[in-house]
């Protein structure tokens, strides 16, 4: 059971982490402002990440 | 509202506004994910319940996996929605108003109006919730569309439609200043016209001894008056051919027209050679031509003729003193290209930059040729230019002599050129 609750949660940082980069990669390409872009990505990782976190709050 | 760090403007537009759509129109965009994910969500959640008292793992663990998931993808589509709010934009220049949409990651569009043809800015609030958050649509009206564009979202439009209204004002008053001045050039070069083509007409009748002889000394004065009084004659027409080329004045109501039609340029340039050599052999100076050809040109064939290879030839002969001057004609990716090679003044580095503008001089055409009005290379820029061509000029320096060029394309597909 721990191993599928590892393999799940590995699988969902796998998409956070690809997420993260495609919209970082769009942002600091556009017409958004640098700072605005950091800001942006590190906003979605946090997201991101809290989103992760629940896979520990919730039991299998 | 802030300044942009990238706008595509040209180098002396002024950026004025950069305008993101208001929160609200956020909140808008975004509700419909926020209640739908909301919903999703708290269905898995439920089901989840549920699946946690099954003995099944592998269910539990999958309901499991997509509660996470489900926020995730939320999330995702939020954040989404955001990128294409703040991406939005509405940018008013001093010139120009653009407005970006982002559709979605790969599109985007972007449309532009230029102030100078505005004709409405209106501002529209289509509901309590706009009015109460002060946003709503700004609607775009101009002379070459008569159908309105809607920009909507836009916080503060009242704002927004004053400085955009202020900028048309600008160019209305900057329209009717130039209007007035070309009018008033208009105006006074007639009359001056006028009154010189009378003395020319007095001189050259005292001149021929239509009213009576006249003795030599007396003779000789009155051509020279007929000479000068020509010579403010074609002046005037300079500055008048100067100020209509420039696009900002007409003549009889409408804008100045080129009669294109085919010609060989090389024809063209030996006929001017031909017209100009006994002037330049009175000078002592060696003219030759050299021209190959023909070379098909689309254009108007006479203002190329006296306001481009006229004024070259004309005013390597005036600022040549010994020496010779060597004219060629040849063909160049496409483009056929006049050069004029002189022996003369030269020109220093700082006057090159001068020279085809509207009244430039080099600094020692004055004291050369203090008829010049400084507008003939700057209407034959203007001429050239009408044709797609290009016109500049190279010297080594004062008393090194100086070539002057200009090129024109040639015909892509030669057609049958009327007889001369």
């Amino acid at each position: 059971m721990i191993i599928i609750g590892w393999m799940l949660f590995g699988a969902e940082a796998l998409i956070s982490i690809f997420l993260t980069i495609v919209f970082w990669y769009f942002w600091s390409h556009s017409a958004m402002p640098r700072k605005i872009a950091r800001r942006a990505t590190v906003i979605y990782a946090l997201g991101c990440l809290l989103c992760l976190l629940l896979m520990f709050v919730l039991p299998i | 509202m802030t300044r942009p760090a990238d706008a595509e403007t040209a180098d002396d537009e002024r950026v004025l506004l950069v305008v993101h759509k208001h929160w609200a129109a956020l909140v808008i965009d975004a509700w419909a994910f926020l209640v739908t994910g909301g919903a999703v969500c708290a269905i898995l959640i439920i089901f989840r319940g549920f699946a946690l008292s099954t003995a099944d793992i592998i269910t539990r663990a999958t309901v499991t996996f997509l509660v996470p998931l489900a926020f995730l993808t939320l999330w995702t589509m939020l954040t989404f929605v955001w990128t294409n709010y703040y991406l939005d934009m509405f940018v008013v220049t001093d010139r120009r108003i653009f407005y970006t949409s982002q559709i979605n990651f790969v599109q985007r569009t972007i449309q532009a109006w230029y102030i100078a043809d505005l004709l409405h800015a209106n501002v529209l609030f289509t509901n309590l919730f706009e009015s109460f958050f002060n946003y709503g649509t700004l609607e775009v009206t101009t002379r070459d569309d008569p159908e309105a564009a809607y920009v909507t979202g836009i916080p503060d439009p009242e704002y927004v439609s004053a400085v955009i209204l202020q900028q048309d004002d600008r160019f209305g008053a900057l329209k009717e200043t130039a209007r007035k001045q070309h009018e008033l050039l208009h105006f006074l070069s007639h009359e001056v016209k006028g009154h010189l083509a009378k003395s020319k007409a007095a001189f050259a009748a005292i001149a021929e001894g239509d009213y009576g002889a006249v003795s030599d000394p007396v003779k000789s004065l009155a051509s020279e008056g007929f000479k000068d009084s020509q010579k403010g004659v074609e002046t005037v027409m300079n500055i008048l051919d100067g100020s209509i080329l420039s696009g900002g004045a007409t003549v009889g109501g409408s804008a100045i027209q080129y009669d294109k039609k085919p010609f060989d340029f090389a024809e063209s340039v030996r006929r001017v050679f031909d017209d100009l050599r006994t002037l330049a052999e009175r000078k002592g100076i060696a003219m030759s031509v050299s021209a190959g050809g023909p070379y098909v040109v689309i254009g108007d064939q006479h203002k190329i003729e006296q306001h481009v290879i006229r004024n070259f030839l004309d005013n390597a002969i005036r600022y040549t003193f010994a020496g010779q001057i060597d004219i060629t004609v040849s063909s160049q990716n496409g483009a056929v290209r006049l050069a004029v090679a002189d022996t003369g003044i030269g020109i220093t580095g700082a006057d090159t930059q001068r020279l085809f503008t509207e009244g430039g001089h080099g600094e020692h055409s004055r004291a050369t040729n203090p008829e010049s009005t400084g507008y003939g290379l700057y209407i034959a820029k203007q001429v050239v230019e009408a044709h797609e061509g290009k016109v500049w000029a190279h010297s080594s320096g004062p008393g090194t002599g100086s070539t002057f060029y200009a090129e024109l394309p040639i015909a892509k597909v030669v057609p049958t050129l009327a007889p001369v």
